[in-house]
Parts: C-alpha cells; sequence; structure tokens
C-alpha cells in the first residue's frame, strides 16, 4: 500500500519538477549578433559582415540595418552580396548564419580620419566609432625581390614600422592582373598570418602558380580588431572593440596598407 | 527534525552545564531555606581564596576586567556550611560545593545517567525548588557528559526535578541540598507525541532547544532525515540556516560565507582532517557512534576555545552502555556498519564501531557475471573505538581512536594479442585519517570542572603509478604523498559561581604538513607541489557569563594567540542579552584568528565533487582574521520554537588563488606560494523554527545571504554561495513506521554570464577555420537556475524477541524525488555535426547536474 502511494507520488513529480527550472539554452541569447567591419583606406567601399553566433548555421541571417558616416557624409549599408565573396576581408567562415552587407561611399576611406557606425539589430540600436590608423612603412626590402623559379616556397626578410594606433600587422599578397587592379591571391600564400610587432620578421612565401609578378603589403589593423582577437583561445572580460550596443559583439576597426614591395619571378631569362 | 514541546529549556548552552541564575527579585523568595546554617565568612576561605586569587594572578588580562563584573571572592560575603549529605554521588568529591556563594544559596551538581545503559544523558534539564514553597525553580542543563552545576540552588528542603527526551521524569524531595555531586538516573520511555519516540534509549531533541549557540543534532534527529546512501551526520547539519552545501555531492556544509578551512570539524575534541569518503559523499564518522554533533556558526562565545574563523563543528561521540553488550549496524547499498559496545568492569564501558564499504567487491561480482565491463577498485573503512572510565562524580577519562582509510587500486593488462593479460601499469592511490583523543574531568573548588583533552590527528594520502611493467625498464610516472598532522593539548576549566560562569583554558597545537607533489602529475586535481611546514599555536583564553540586574545577562571573553614565528593576536568578543518570560533577544560582537589556510581553489567546478583539502600554515603576518557582529532573537510558545539571526562579518587577510580563467579547467588544489592576500565579506538574516505536534513534527529554516570574496583587483560572489535558501524537514509516525522528508529550494548558484559565443576566422597552414570564443561578462556575475529538491524517507521498526532492546528496522529513501533538473555550474559548447555539408555547428548551453533521483535503501539493526 505504501509503495504504491510512493509510485504515485514519484509519477505525479516527476514531471512538475522537469518543468520549474528555465530551458538551458535560455543562458545564450538567440537574438545576439556579431559584427565584423574593417574600413579599408583607400577604398570607396565598405563591408560589415553580421550574424547570428547563438543559432544553427542554416537558420536565416540576423536583419540588421547599418549606416556609415565619414567626415560630412553618410553613407547606408544598402546592397547584400554573398559571403563567399569575401566580404571585405571579414570572417566569411563563420559557421553560423550571416549577411554581408556593402556600403559605396561618396569618397575613400582616408587614414587618420575618424568613421561613426550606426545601426539596428535584433535587440536594438547599437553605434561604432574609430579612427583609420595609418599604414606601416616597410623599410626592407627596398622595393624589389626577386624569387627563384626553381621552387614554391621561398623565404622574405622584411622589415617595417608601423604608428602607435596599429595593433596588428599581417602580409597581404596581391596577384597583379593586366589591368593593374589587385585581388587578393588564393595561389600564393604568405606566413606568418600575423607579424611580429617587433618590427622584422620572415614572410614565407608560397605559390602554387607560375606568375610574373605580384605585389606584397603590410597591412596595419587598429587596436579594435586587435583587442577582439585576443580573446582568441580563451575568454575574458569584453574589451574595447569599437562597437557598443545591447547584444552586438564584434569588432569595427580600419586598416591601412604600406606602400607594395614588387615580387618578381627570377626564370632565368 | 525532532522537535519537543517545553522539555528543555531555550536559553541554555551546552558545553559547560550553564545554570540559570535566578533574577534577585526571584532570589528573595528562595533565599534562605530552613536547616541551612550560616556562618561568618573568613573561616574556611582561604583555600578557596586562595584558588581565586590563582585565577586573578593568572595570564589571562581578561581578569582584570571581570572583577568589576563581581566574579572575585570578595564578592562572596557570606559563606555556607553543609549541613549533611544525602544522596549524594558514592565517590562525591570531598571538597564543599556552597563556599563562595551568596547567602541563602548553595551550589548543586550532579551528573545525570540513563539509568540502563549508565550513558551519561546530554542536554537534560535539572530543576530544583524550595520544597512545597511557591517560588521560581533553578534549573541547568546537563553538558556533554552529563554533568550540570546549579550555583544558586536554595538550601533547606529541596525538590530537585530532571527530565529528558526519551526519558521519565524524575523527581525527589530531599530534607537538605546535597552537598557533594548526585547521580540522576533516568528511566527511558518513549514519547509518543514525538515521532522519534520509538527510540527508546535515544535523546532525541529539538536542534534549537539545547543550545543558544548551536544547531544541535543527535543520532535521532540524524535518523529522522531521509538517507542519501547512508545515514550522514553532516549533511543533517545543513539544514541549519548557518550552513550551505556546497553541492549534492558533498556533505560537509560551508558556515556564513566561509570556507571549509574556517571550520574545523572536531570528533571528541580533536581534529579531522577531511573527515569524509567518496570524494566528500559521505561523512567518515560513523552515525551509529554518534551522541550529537553541533554546528556552531560563530566564532564568539560558543567556539572561543576552538579559535577558527567560522565557527565548528563538534561531534561528540557515544561513551558506550554499561549494562550490558549490544549489538547494532546496519547494511546498506555501498556498505555496512557495526556497532559493539558494552561494560568493562563496574565503571568502564567500550564502543567499538567500524564501516567498510563493498563498491570493489560489488562491481568486482558483477563485472565477473559480465553485467558491467569493468571493476571499479575503490574501497573505504573506518574505525572507531572509544574507551570510558567512570571514577564516580564528575571524574571520568575517556580514550577515543579513530582510523578510516579510502583507496583506488587498479592494474591495465593487454587485452589482446600475444600479451593478452599481461600488467601495462598499475595505480594504487590511498588516503586517510588517523585520530586519538583523550578526554579527562575532574571536579574544580565548588561548582567547577576541569577539562583536559590531549589529541593527535594526521590525514595521509600517499599516489603511486608504474607504467610500462611489460619492458625491462618500468617507468614511474606518478610519485607522490604527503600528510597533515595536529597535535594539540587542551586544557578548561570552568567555573559556576552564583554570579556567573567563569571560564578560563589553554591550547597548544602543533600542526605540520608535509606534501610532495613534485613526481605527481594528477590532472585537475593536484598541482606540482612541494610543502614542508610546521607551526606551534599556543593559545588562552577566558569568558565569563554573568547577569546584569534583572533581564540582562552579558558574556564576553578574551583569546590570546601566539602563532610562532607569524603574530601575537588578540580576539575578543562581547555579548549582551536580555531575557523575557519566552524569549531572548541578543547583540554580539566576536573576533577571530587562525593560521592555517586552504590550498583548495573554491572557484574551480571540481571542487564541488571533491571535498578534500590540504592545509598549510600561514607563513608570514598578518594571518587571516574574521570580524562579526550578530544580532539574534528566539523565543518559544506552545509548539513553536523560533530562531532569528542576523549577522555582518569581514574576512581579513585570507589567502586566495587568483581568479581563474576558465573555473572548468583550474586545479582544485594549487600551490600556497601562488595565493593572494584577499578578504572577503559575509552578511545575511537566518530563521530557524520548529514545531510538534501530535504524530508530525518539522523544523525549518530560511537564510537570505550576501558573500563577497576580495583578491587582488577584483571582488566577486563566490561559487558556493546561494543568496537564498529555504529547508523543510518533517517526520511523521504513522502506524509503527516513520516518514520523513526534507525539502530545499535555493536560488541558483553564481555563474560567469556568456553575453556571446562567438566564432572567429583565421587561416592557418592548413586553410581557413573557425575558432570559438566565449564572450563572458563579470565574474560569477549572473546565476545560475534556482535549486529544488524533495527527499523522502521511510523506515520501519520490527521489534525483536524483547521487544524495546532488539529490533531490526528496514529503511528506503529516494533523493531529488521530482527529479529536478538542479545544476552545480554552466558552460557553453558547440555542436559539431559532421553528418551535414557543410558541417554544422551550433552553441549550446552545457549544465553540470547535480543530483538526479536515486534511490537507497538497506536494514539497521540492533540486539
Amino acid at each position: 500500500m505504501r509503495a504504491r502511494g510512493l509510485v504515485v507520488l514519484i509519477a505525479m513529480g516527476t514531471p512538475g519538477g522537469c518543468s520549474y527550472v528555465a530551458s538551458p539554452e535560455s543562458l545564450l541569447d538567440p537574438d545576439v549578433i556579431s559584427i565584423a567591419i574593417v574600413l579599408a583606406a583607400g577604398e570607396s567601399q565598405a563591408h560589415l559582415l553580421a550574424g547570428s553566433p547563438h543559432l544553427g548555421r542554416f537558420d536565416p541571417p540576423p536583419k540588421v540595418t547599418a549606416g556609415l558616416i565619414g567626415p560630412g557624409w553618410r553613407a547606408e549599408f544598402t546592397q547584400e552580396t554573398d559571403p563567399k565573396d569575401g566580404c571585405g576581408g571579414g570572417p566569411t567562415d563563420w559557421p553560423i548564419p550571416k549577411v554581408c552587407l556593402k556600403a559605396v561611399l561618396p569618397e575613400p576611406i582616408r587614414e587618420q580620419v575618424a568613421y561613426k557606425l550606426v545601426g539596428k539589430g535584433p535587440k536594438g540600436s547599437f553605434t561604432g566609432e574609430t579612427v583609420v590608423p595609418s599604414a606601416p612603412l616597410i623599410l626592407e626590402p627596398r622595393d624589389t625581390v626577386w624569387l627563384p623559379d626553381s621552387t614554391n616556397v621561398a623565404r622574405i626578410p622584411i622589415r617595417y614600422r608601423a604608428p602607435p594606433e596599429v595593433g596588428t600587422m599581417r602580409p597581404e599578397v596581391f596577384r597583379t592582373d593586366g589591368n593593374g587592379t589587385g585581388t587578393e591571391s588564393g595561389w600564393i600564400r604568405v606566413l606568418p598570418r600575423t607579424l611580429n610587432p617587433e618590427g622584422h620578421d620572415t614572410a614565407v612565401w608560397e605559390y602554387t602558380l607560375r606568375l610574373q609578378w605580384a605585389s606584397l603589403h603590410v597591412l596595419g589593423i587598429g587596436q579594435h580588431y586587435t583587442h577582439f582577437w585576443k580573446l582568441r583561445g580563451g575568454s575574458g572580460l569584453w574589451p574595447k572593440t569599437g562597437i557598443s550596443g545591447k547584444g552586438v559583439y564584434g569588432y569595427f576597426d580600419g586598416s591601412a596598407r604600406s606602400r607594395p614591395i614588387r615580387i618578381l619571378l627570377d626564370n632565368g631569362g | 527534525m525532532t522537535v519537543v514541546r517545553g522539555v528543555i529549556d531555550a536559553r541554555h548552552r551546552i558545553g559547560t552545564g550553564v545554570a540559570r541564575t535566578p533574577r534577585p527579585k526571584k532570589r528573595e523568595g528562595i533565599l534562605i531555606g530552613p536547616g541551612a546554617r550560616m556562618r561568618s565568612e573568613g573561616t574556611r576561605t582561604s583555600s578557596r581564596f586562595a584558588s581565586v586569587a590563582a585565577i586573578r594572578t593568572a595570564r589571562f588580562s581578561l581578569l582584570a576586567a571581570l572583577i568589576p563584573l563581581g566574579l572575585t571572592a570578595q564578592d562572596s560575603r557570606r559563606v555556607w556550611e553543609p549541613k549533611g549529605r544525602t544522596e549524594a554521588d558514592p565517590a562525591p568529591d570531598s571538597l564543599s560545593d556552597h563556599e563562595l556563594l551568596d547567602p541563602g544559596l548553595a551550589a548543586l551538581t550532579g551528573v545525570v545517567r540513563d539509568s540502563t545503559s549508565l550513558e551519561p544523558i546530554a542536554f537534560a534539564q535539572v530543576r530544583v525548588s524550595p520544597a512545597g514553597a511557591a517560588g521560581r525553580p533553578t534549573t541547568g542543563l546537563t553538558d556533554r557528559f552529563g554533568a550540570f552545576a546549579i550555583p544558586s540552588a536554595p538550601t533547606g528542603p529541596v525538590r530537585i526535578e530532571a527530565n529528558a527526551l526519551g526519558y521519565a521524569d524524575w523527581a525527589r524531595d530531599y530534607d537538605e541540598l546535597p552537598d557533594g555531586p548526585i547521580r540522576i538516573l533516568l528511566a527511558p520511555a518513549p514519547i509518543v507525541l514525538d515521532s522519534l519516540g520509538a527510540e527508546a534509549a535515544g535523546r532525541a531533541g529539538d536542534p534549537l532547544s539545547v543550545s543558544r549557540d548551536a544547531f544541535v543534532a543527535d543520532l535521532a534527529m540524524i535518523r529522522a532525515v531521509p538517507t542519501v546512501l547512508e545515514t550522514d551526520v553532516l549533511r543533517v547539519l545543513a539544514i541549519s540556516p548557518s550552513a550551505s552545501a556546497l553541492s549534492d555531492f558533498v556533505s560537509v556544509p560551508y558556515i556564513r560565507g566561509g570556507t571549509g578551512d574556517g571550520t574545523p570539524v572536531l570528533l571528541d575534541g580533536v581534529r579531522l582532517f577531511n573527515p569524509f569518503h567518496l570524494g566528500g559523499f559521505l561523512s567518515a564518522v560513523n552515525a551509529e557512534a554518534v551522541d550529537h554533533a553541533s554546528l556552531l556558526p560563530s566564532s564568539g562565545a560558543g567556539t572561543q576555545h576552538i579559535g577558527s574563523l567560522s565557527g565548528a563543528i563538534e561531534i561528540v561521540t557515544r561513551d558506550g552502555v554499561r549494562d550490558r553488550h549490544r549489538m547494532a549496524g546496519a547494511v546498506g547499498l555501498a556498505s555496512s556498519r557495526l556497532t559493539v559496545e558494552g561494560p568493562l568492569g563496574g565503571s568502564t564501558s567500550y564502543l567499538v564501531d567500524g564501516r567498510r564499504s563493498y563498491v570493489d567487491l560489488l562491481t568486482t561480482g558483477l563485472a565477473w557475471v559480465g553485467v558491467i565491463e569493468e571493476s571499479f577498485p575503490y574501497s573505504f573503512s573506518d574505525l572507531h573505538a572509544k574507551v570510558t572510565r567512570d571514577f564516580g562524580g564528575f571524574r571520568r577519562l575517556s580514550v577515543t581512536g579513530y582510523v578510516n582509510s579510502e583507496g583506488i587500486s587498479y592494474e591495465n593488462v593487454f587485452d589482446a594479442g600475444r600479451r593478452e593479460g599481461e600488467i601495462i601499469s598499475r595505480d594504487e592511490y590511498a588516503w586517510g585519517n588517523t585520530a586519538v583523543a583523550a578526554h579527562f574531568r575532574d571536579r574544580l573548588a565548588g561548582a567547577g570542572f576541569l577539562d583536559v583533552t590531549i589529541g593527535h590527528s594526521r590525514f595521509g594520502n600517499n599516489q603511486f603509478r608504474v607504467d610500462d611493467l611489460h619492458l625491462r625498464v618500468p617507468d614511474t610516472v606518478v610519485s607522490g604523498g604527503g600528510h597533515m598532522a595536529e597535535s594539540r593539548v587542551d586544557l578548561q576549566a570552568t567555573w559556576h559561581r552564583s554570579r556567573g560562569t567563569l571560564t578560563a583554558g589553554g591550547q597548544a597545537i602543533l600542526f605540520t604538513g608535509e606534501h610532495d607533489y613534485s613526481l605527481t602529475d594528477l590532472e585537475d586535481i593536484l598541482p606540482l607541489l612541494v610543502l614542508r611546514d610546521r607551526q606551534w599555536r599556543i593559545g588562552t583564553f577566558a569568558n565569563v557569563d554573568a547577569p546584569l540586574g534583572r533581564t540582562w545577562r552579558t558574556r564576553a571573553g578574551v583569546r590570546l594567540d601566539h602563532f610562532a614565528g607569524v603574530a601575537n593576536t588578540f580576539a575578543p568578543f562581547a555579548e549582551l542579552s536580555r531575557e523575557g518570560a519566552w524569549w531572548e533577544a541578543r547583540v554580539s560582537v566576536a573576533r577571530s584568528y587562525q593560521s592555517l589556510a586552504s590550498l583548495r581553489n573554491e572557484e574551480s567546478i571540481r571542487a564541488s565533487f571533491l571535498a578534500y583539502d590540504l592545509l598549510g600554515p600561514v607563513k608570514r603576518a598578518p594571518v587571516p582574521r574574521n570580524t562579526t557582529i550578530s544580532a539574534g532573537w528566539e523565543g518559544s510558545r506552545g509548539a513553536w520554537r523560533l530562531r532569528l539571526d542576523g549577522y555582518a562579518r569581514k574576512m581579513r587577510n585570507l589567502r586566495l588563488p587568483p581568479l581563474p580563467e576558465d573555473p572548468f579547467e583550474a586545479w582544485v588544489l594549487g600551490d600556497p606560494s601562488l595565493r593572494l592576500v584577499g578578504g572577503g565579506s559575509a552578511a545575511g538574516a537566518e530563521a530557524t523554527w520548529s514545531w510538534a505536534g501530535g504524530p508530525l513534527s518539522t523544523v525549518g529554516s530560511y537564510r537570505w545571504s550576501r558573500t563577497t570574496r576580495t583578491v587582488d583587483t577584483a571582488t566577486y560572489v563566490p561559487r558556493f554561495h546561494r543568496d537564498h535558501e529555504l529547508e523543510l524537514g518533517a517526520a511523521l509516525e504513522r502506524g509503527g513506521s516513520q516518514w520523513t522528508a526534507r525539502f530545499s529550494l535555493r536560488s541558483g548558484q553564481p555563474t560567469t554570464p556568456f553575453l556571446a559565443i562567438l566564432p572567429i576566422g583565421y587561416e592557418d597552414s592548413v586553410g581557413r577555420d573557425a575558432e570559438w570564443i566565449a564572450l563572458k561578462g563579470d565574474y560569477n556575475g549572473a546565476k545560475l537556475p534556482r535549486y529544488l529538491r524533495l527527499d523522502l524517507g521511510w523506515r520501519r521498526r520490527h521489534p525483536g524477541p524483547s521487544a524495546g532492546e532488539r529490533f531490526v528496522t528496514p529503511f528506503i529513501s529516494v533523493t531529488n524525488l521530482l527529479s529536478a533538473p538542479n545544476v552545480l555550474a554552466a558552460d557553453v559548447r558547440y555542436n559539431v555535426n559532421e553528418g551535414t555539408d557543410p558541417v554544422e555547428f551550433q552553441a549550446v548551453a552545457h549544465y553540470v547536474p547535480q543530483m538526479p533521483m536515486l534511490a537507497f535503501f538497506g536494514v539497521e539493526f540492533r540486539f
């Protein structure tokens, strides 16, 4: 008799107990969005990559409206582009639902100029502010580097100097087409991904296609981006990354490229 | 859980057998009884005064301050000569109780025992009143050795009454107040109204009623809480609002925002290090041997003799019966225990109890028959023995010995191929406790007691692992171990005087710690650590408990400590209370110090599963310090008893580890050299109530508190803290069965919030990939979901051939009956579904669960 009562009590209690606590997923707000935007000095367009990090990959991307405010003008991010096309060098491989927005600017982005970002996401408005840094200066090589044709890997010692507002320096390679415009090359890669902040490093140049010539820059990115990346591999308190707003995390920063170093293939001719 | 109405006065305390002094107005009515003979002072005072003078000139500076309170011999303007002995103890002390007392008053002292087993009865109430005269009786309460002293008893014909829960009332008339210590034998008698009354020889009691300083659980109350694997002493104490359970997996509670290192667990006066098994799940003291366990939350009155930061837990074992040999025990799911006790001659008793788990044997058997894949080679055992010699009167000597061991030992073998069955590696991990304590009590001049305790306790730990045993040169990959030990001598003298009670004592403790884990790599628990240290602590203390007028009362004292090579400290406390007819209110302030610091990192998630600690002395001043201000009120009306307390405390000079970047990866025990000097604070309001009516008795508590720790520049809420805790317990006696329930509702523990889980794209040598970061908010700035748990227990006693003496009691309990998904930590991970193209990622919250719904059962017996 008592045992039966116990069973009944357990049966009654179990479903009631399961429902009193909030769903574990409530720890992660599904409306949180991530924003990545780096203004590139000299370019007349800007890309904004927005994602929903707490949603599944195949969920719809977040609805974000934003505008960029420069000296005397405002440009809206109205054009939606395929994130696979690069989204201005943003981290398009984020395995989350995402959208890439492009704004056409009335003038090129300028170094040492302040820009503001205003926008609205699922949880409300957000703002951003940054100053595009000055470009790093390549000290060596001075102009042109000849690479041997007999190997696919070459080492290029480089020396450079960056202004204090630059937090991260990355080597960038452009293969130059016949019309002179540069695109980041998928066939050429330079390591390391970020350069030694001490001002000297060795770029390991890997190339898989015969090329005629290419160019090497040192890209200087500001402190906001750097703060954000320092979070990688760990967790910590939220640093200053140029964006503020409820449920909005990411970075808003600027970048500037050094003068190019020409890379030529030495085919013995 | 056990509640009894009106049996024991709430305004008494345990430990020293304090008597309640009548108010002066009342005193007039019971002053000089018929037959009392007065003589002038001075003729027999020299020896008495000499002893008092010795006290006055003793080391304690407090005594100078006590003189104005009227605690010196000069205040005894009349002394009383004993008229004769009545039914005094067979071996009374030769000293008179009647000296140094106020006119018309004399001292009544004695010991209350069980009439069958002759075991002393703690918390029995003794009342003495003039025979045939109306007037308020003077009352006293027995201490843990059954002794009482009523210094302000009336002389002449008196009526002495005694009662204790579970015993028939006792009363006797005397022509004259007995001179020497009397012995009162109470006959066991079930109490129908109490749910635990069936425990005829038990001394079940309301945890609030016997001490104003403590939450007291005796064996009957311990049994009235639903069993979690086994009947457990420490788990019951967590019902107290001052106590907070670290997790469902750890039995030892934390006290008022303090941590375990500040709350020593004492077994018969000696500190037990790590008194638990199964990582802390079970306490390592056999409940069968326990007389009662007291949780003392304060660092002032009641725990001054201990000298800790956050109170203490005192476990007092039984003496063992003296009428005949008896055996009791239990067979449970994980272990069995057995207790044997009996007389050794006319005045000596013994009690031996042991417990052995059979997780290893059980899992080996299950593995052998193929039910499980492999055995779990873990076991623990503990053995406790106590011998008590009663010399008559108050004089007694008891020796307690205790040993427990725990360990895992296993071998890895090749499971296939030519070398199948050949041993590859061997692991042996063993740890355990030993302790021995000797306690001697004798009578001091007048109504005084002298207690001397000598003890030694040691916790040892050894780890050993050998790899590559199949090769010519095996590789020892783990070799480490160590111990921490404490040797101590405690001396305490208590004088009960008409103007108050004076307690003074001294203490010498030598702590040694030697740990060498330099070759150990116990991932996640122990770092590479070498620690060798020792430290003397020499302490003296004194306090007074005295009335101030009609309704006011004060307790005050001071403790001086010398931490050799580190610091000298001065720790005072003071309390002022006011008594009404059915209530008492008090306010107090206390300071305490200790030099032992924990190596635990309470912020580690693993610390919720592992209660073990290694202690080391603080090597440089300042030593950890606690200052507490508290106020309380308690009263009883009818079946209700209510206690309210508020407190605020500051802890300074704590040794704390830096905040971990990831609590999931943090060590449980860390290198003490990496500790930082930090601090903490706690404040809270507590309410405890009890009620008994018919077959139902209940006890409950609610606590709100706020706790912080500060280390480096960060101030945070420690992970073990909960803002609100509600505990309810109930026991219902129905048809020979006892139903018990325990309900807990607590706010969630703090956790660091996850603002976002952000992916960061990066490019490495093999191409682009995604890495995730957990972007967190303020450390422990959010709360986990609230905690809810209901445990239910049932037990039924089946009488044996001789009802009341022999019985078998099956019991069953279910923990977390509602299957509430309680959690103790939260983390965020991302799921990777590699079955999709492209691979799908999903960030999800991950909770570390508390105890699920589990059933436990077993059988207890007594023969």
